[in-house]
């Protein structure tokens, strides 16, 4: 690390912190090499302080702080969901590596009148070409960067792999599954 | 090989089976050596980043193993049994190959120039011109393993070679190197070529393995080179000069007998920034231009010992699990090679759990070694 | 090839640059492809091979069909937030094509760059086909299915569709071509069902793909299930699919030889393609080239110097003789770039003209050139076809792997057929080993569910969602849907892309037929889910674009990207649009070429068919090339 002692040792607590609430070692997180593009993240799009809070707020509490959250999600998938889309299924599952097809079973009774973020992000628009902006600077969805996603720690936690990377080997399939501890 | 045809036929090394099957063991040994520095090198890349060194360092590691198995078939053609699993089969790094003219440490460390030099050294063509120079003496004062230049006595030269400290001497001449790896197989060659003729003379063969031993086909392939399956002495030497030439280069080309770019002169592409092309002569790139970002590396410690992770217990819990991982892969490997070739299928599973785990540690920083990052030790 | 373990795939370094559009129109050609897809490379590699030159008209970028290019596509699907089948490949306003995401009705105030398939009418397909060089096989999944042989005289058999112009005999020997071609991994053992045949000592170039964890879990409920379907019993099985992917040759292929399998597409010697790795991720791209795409083919042809390409070049029209109704030219919409409106038009003639650009564009462009007006049928673009996809998912009572392995291995295919086709639709039956996400966006709805709304952290969230994604079945039912002349492509001058060509207008509804099938697609789930003891979660949302509604059920039919049937093949002039080499009933040197020509597509994905078609129509083309030639030769 090149940082100052005091940055270094922020990200470490940061690491620490995510350690607990996503249920894998600061070993796996380190490991991803996403812990200073994720922490850049969330003190980017939230500030600091909100960071903080989060990170000192009662896991327990309910309900919880949606910061937190965002910061559960960014290890599993590597997109950056604001704490504003918490609980949005709709836009979940037009993130998700869909094979085919457009999703026709999401409930879309979370989803504000008029609002359709994908959009912003779909279509015309790929990654790395344009994000959508709100007024404040702040982007409320997007993927940290390519290998945001093949890092995703959900794909571990279900005994799998990214869809499209960290192949498992011709035929390893045919076995039962294995969960990691 | 380097020899040119009309000089007499020297004397063989090899004099009897058992000779033929050490060297071949040392092969099988040999090959293998290169691919820890060569798979951290390739795990140190930055993700989404020097594209081209991936696919330049990948395609070489996995044509390590094809000679590998290459090997194996020869050996399990001479009724040989390959064993992956022996005491001191994986070297302790920093270690020494018998390749060049220069004793040199090969080490484990993150992809650099440096790194990059050494990969050039180890998959060095030939130089010799004449029988005598196909070997070196082995300088024993410079390794800092004797004082006055004689050899270590015998019961210290065993337990060096066991230790995997030094690696790639003539076996049976502790004095005495292989001025490259293409000299070494030349002499294995000259060995089966010796055994053989006088085996026919007696009416027998030495090839009398079990051909359901052989790694065939339909259990191996890649994009990098088919492997041989060995029933007699024209598929050995066609094997075996295929392990040689696709180091470096057949008869002073840039490429193999198969058409394959050496890998000496697939690592000299990154060092010059340009690919080779078909009629290229060598040293003369001239095919599309390369980019290496020298700085996209993870900062792994080099030659990392168990030792160092004393301060990380996370850390040494994961490089332990992935020495045992690697333990496990060369078990399969070698059952394959004893038998079971289906069982390659499963072992690729196990190099790409061992590339997760491996990408893993490289990633995390040690407390302690300032700017430094763990990785595998490959301490067996 | 020597001992080399994969057929070596150097792509010609610059050869899809090399040849301007400026170059192309001054060219004499004796062949002239549009599109550089499945159905076209292997069309122009067969007519390289013969020694005609071949130029290939193709509207999508591809810069050059290097690794570098695919690893942008892989890097593009990674960091897309929308990771929808075409997320891999850059927008491109010039050579637009249709998006899921872009389903919806849309009319004539509708801003044009939000859509491609124009459809104003309330069933809205999320169907999609890919412009990129290569085409669709960029991310086709790699199923490789047969057609059965009662496909070919459905309309004989059970008074349903439509008969093809030649039969499973006529087309066998050219699915052997096709599957040597694609490289097809499956066993005849599995494959000899409900009437296909192979001939005596055929072996598949590989071995099957080995079933899936999650395909052995629901074979220990299925396998033996007793059906009755129209008077007749059926009992079940899960086999697996055969699929145009490598994986371990078989050695007694081509009578001993053996099978090479094609390594990845490069420029350089960055060898990869080799056996599939289980990225899960078929669709939308394969990260290690190990399916099979027309890159491979292409760079073949390519390397062989009788054939060229031009990228970036749209055709917008086919220039017709108005005296004799011969193919004058096509003309090219050449762009600069896909940041720029900037083109020009070149006119590139041969002796024959192919029209590869798959079922819709093939149509689109026709209808663009006004050339219905001289079709003797008035079909072109009449009879659109595409598998209707009704999905049902369940959850296991157990962890089955769900999400491991190529996107689909196995399935139950034993109501391909059968006497049942009389009233309704047949399918197979995919079991996706990519868990629920084509229906609900699993695994990252589950996620946000169980850390927004459930309030899961830590050790709790990763093995609840261990738990839970992993026993997750989707069965896909792939229904046959028949030639309907009312689902149609037609242009509208309303309706025009960036380039002012005009975009395809699609009408297309899902017939009862189909429906009857999907209903009884809907209670076999039921049932299946039972016998395993899985929790079905199927619901269907009646305000989807999607929604069918049959015998007061509503369901949700999804696209199946299998579009076909926009000029089918006939044995009359008055009923089809090419005869059964795919050749112009009203055009004497243009051929369509493509998924277009079928006059059905029964239960099998289409692309080894229509591949298979491909080859036998190369055949024929040589022959019409040497006839058209050989005057030219006796005058010299």
């Amino acid at each position: 690390m090149t940082q100052s002692t005091d940055a270094e040792n922020k990200l470490r607590e940061f690491v620490k912190f995510s350690a607990t609430v996503t249920g894998f070692s600061e070993f796996d997180l380190w490991g991803t090499g996403q812990a200073e593009a994720y922490y850049e993240t969330a003190v980017n799009q939230e500030g600091q302080e909100a960071i903080e809070k989060a990170m000192a707020s009662d896991p327990s509490a309910v309900p919880a702080d949606p910061v937190v959250g965002s910061i559960v999600k960014l290890w599993y998938v590597g997109v950056w969901y604001g704490p504003e889309l918490a609980g949005r299924m709709d836009v979940a599952a037009w993130t998700a590596p869909g094979r085919s097809g457009a999703k026709p079973a999401v409930p879309d009774d979370s989803r504000p009148e008029g609002s359709r973020p994908w959009l912003a992000a779909s279509g015309r628009h790929q990654a790395g070409e344009e994000r959508a902006h709100g007024g404040d600077g702040r982007e409320p969805l997007f993927v940290v960067s390519p290998d945001a996603y093949t890092e995703g720690l959900l794909w571990r936690a279900i005994g799998a792999h990214p869809s499209g990377a960290k192949a498992p080997g011709y035929g390893s399939w045919v076995n039962p599954p294995v969960f990691e501890d | 090989m380097s020899v040119p045809e009309a000089e007499p036929a020297p004397d063989p090394k090899i004099k009897t089976i058992e000779e033929l099957y050490d060297y071949l063991y040392k092969g099988l040994q040999l090959e293998h050596a290169t691919l820890p520095p060569y798979l951290t090198a390739l795990y140190s890349l930055h993700p989404g980043k020097n594209s081209d060194a991936r696919h330049v360092i990948r395609v070489v590691a996995v044509e390590e193993m094809l000679h590998l198995t290459l090997v194996a078939n020869v050996l399990n053609a001479v009724g040989g049994k390959p064993d992956l699993t022996k005491p001191g089969f994986v070297p302790n790094y920093p270690t020494r190959l018998p390749c060049g003219p220069d004793y040199f440490d090969v080490h484990l460390r993150p992809f650099s120039r440096e790194a990059l030099d050494t990969f050039l050294k180890i998959e060095k063509p030939p130089e010799a011109a004449t029988e005598a120079d196909r070997f070196v003496p082995v300088d024993w004062t410079a390794l800092g393993l004797t004082s006055d230049g004689a050899p270590p006595p015998p019961a210290k030269l065993a337990e060096l070679e066991e230790s995997g400290t030094i690696f790639g001497l003539v076996p049976g001449d502790p004095a005495m190197r292989f001025s490259s790896i293409g000299e070494f197989y030349e002499e294995i060659i000259r060995g089966i070529n010796h055994l053989e003729d006088q085996a026919r003379q007696a009416g027998t063969t030495i090839f009398t393995g079990d051909p359901a031993r052989q790694v065939t086909p339909e259990y191996y392939y890649s994009g990098g080179g088919d492997v041989i399956e060995v029933t007699g002495r024209d598929t050995a030497v066609a094997a075996l000069t295929l392990v040689a030439e696709q180091g470096e280069g057949l008869h002073g080309g840039i490429f193999d007998s198969q058409d394959e770019l050496a890998h000496y002169y697939r690592f000299q592409q990154l060092e010059k920034g340009r690919y080779y092309q078909k009629g290229d002569e060598p040293d003369c790139p001239s095919g599309p231009e390369l980019n290496v970002d020298w700085g996209a590396v993870y900062p792994v410690k080099p030659d990392i010992k168990l030792a160092d992770l004393a301060a990380d217990p996370e850390i040494l819990a994961a490089a332990k699990e992935f020495n045992q991982f690697y333990a496990t892969f060369l078990t399969s490997v070698n059952l394959a090679y004893n038998g079971r070739p289906d069982l390659l299928l499963k072992a690729v599973w196990e190099m790409f759990r061992m590339r997760d785990s491996m990408n893993r540690l490289i990633r995390n920083p040690l407390t302690g070694h300032s700017g430094a990052n763990a990785g595998p030790t490959f301490e067996l | 090839m020597s001992y080399d373990g994969t057929d070596q795939v150097v792509f010609p370094a610059g050869a899809a640059t090399q040849t301007s559009a400026a170059e192309a129109a001054q060219g004499e050609w004796d062949a002239v492809v549009v599109g550089g897809g499945m159905a076209g490379s292997i069309v122009a590699e067969q007519l390289g091979q013969a020694g005609y030159k071949v130029v290939i008209l193709e509207a999508g970028p591809g810069k050059d069909l290097d690794l570098a290019e695919y690893e942008s596509y892989l890097s593009r699907f990674y960091g897309a937030v929308v990771k929808d089948n075409q997320s891999p490949y850059p927008f491109n306003p010039n050579a637009r094509m249709p998006r899921s995401t872009d389903t919806m009705p849309v009319d004539p105030s509708t801003p044009r760059d939000d859509f491609y398939l124009v459809q104003e009418g309330e069933y809205c397909t999320d169907t999609t086909f890919t412009r990129v060089l290569g085409g669709t096989s960029m991310h086709w999944e790699g199923k490789a299915l047969r057609m059965l042989p009662e496909d070919f005289d459905l309309r004989t058999k059970y008074g349903q569709g439509l008969n093809w112009p030649l039969g499973y005999d006529d087309l066998e020997p050219y699915y052997r071509k096709a599957e040597a071609e694609l490289g097809v991994a499956a066993e005849v053992e599995d494959q000899a069902y409900l009437g296909m045949h192979f001939p005596k000592g055929y072996v598949f170039p590989m071995h099957r793909m080995p079933l899936s964890y999650l395909d052995q879990t629901v074979a220990r409920g299925v396998d033996g299930m007793r059906v009755t379907l129209a008077d007749d019993e059926y009992t079940l099985q899960v086999r697996s699919f055969p699929q145009a992917r490598n994986g371990v040759p078989n050695a007694a292929y081509d009578g001993g030889k053996g099978f090479v399998p094609v390594g990845a597409v490069s420029t350089s010697q960055a060898e990869e393609g080799e056996r599939c790795q289980g990225n899960t991720n078929c669709v939308p791209l394969c990260p290690v080239q190990a399916k099979y795409h027309s890159g491979k083919t292409l760079a073949k042809a390519l390397s062989r110097g009788n054939v060229e390409i031009v990228t970036q070049a749209v055709a917008s029209k086919v220039e017709i003789n108005e005296h004799d109704r011969r193919v004058a030219g096509i003309t090219v919409k050449k762009y600069e770039s896909l940041d720029s409106e900037k083109y020009e038009e070149y006119t590139v003639k041969g002796t024959v003209y192919i029209l590869c650009a798959h079922a819709i564009e093939n149509a689109r462009l026709m209808l663009a050139s006004d050339m219905q007006r001289m079709s003797r049928s008035k079909l072109i673009g009449r009879n659109l076809m595409d598998h209707a996809y009704l999905l049902t998912w369940g959850l296991l009572p157990q962890p089955a792997g769900t999400m491991r392995g190529t996107t689909c291995t196995g399935g139950i295919t034993d109501l391909r057929g059968g006497r049942f086709r009389a009233s309704q639709a047949g399918f197979g039956v995919d079991i996706h080993n990519d868990g629920w996400g084509w229906a609900t966006g699993s695994p990252y709805t589950d996620l946000v569910e169980l850390v927004d709304k459930r309030g899961l952290r830590g050790r709790d969230l990763r093995r609840t969602l261990g738990n839970q994604i992993s026993r997750q079945l989707l069965l896909a039912f792939m229904i046959d849907l028949l030639p309907d002349s009312s689902n149609t492509v037609t242009v509208d001058e309303r309706y025009k892309d960036a380039l002012g060509n005009l975009k395809p207008v699609v009408s297309f509804k899902i017939p009862p037929y189909t429906m009857r099938g999907a209903a009884f697609a809907r209670k076999l789930a039921t049932d299946i889910f039972e016998k395993l003891g899985a929790e079905d979660r199927t619901t269907y949302d009646k305000d989807s674009y999607s929604a069918v509604e049959h015998d007061g059920q509503w369901y949700n039919i999804v696209g199946g990207n299998h579009l076909a049937g926009t000029h089918i093949m006939g044995t009359d002039p008055a009923h089809s649009v090419v005869d059964h080499t795919q050749h112009s009933w009203d055009h004497e040197n243009l051929y369509l070429v493509g998924p277009g020509s079928l006059p059905s597509i029964g239960t099998s994905n289409i692309s080894l068919t229509m591949a298979a078609l491909a080859f036998r129509s190369a055949g024929h083309i040589v022959r019409h090339l040497r006839a058209a030639k050989a005057p030219a030769v006796v005058r010299a």
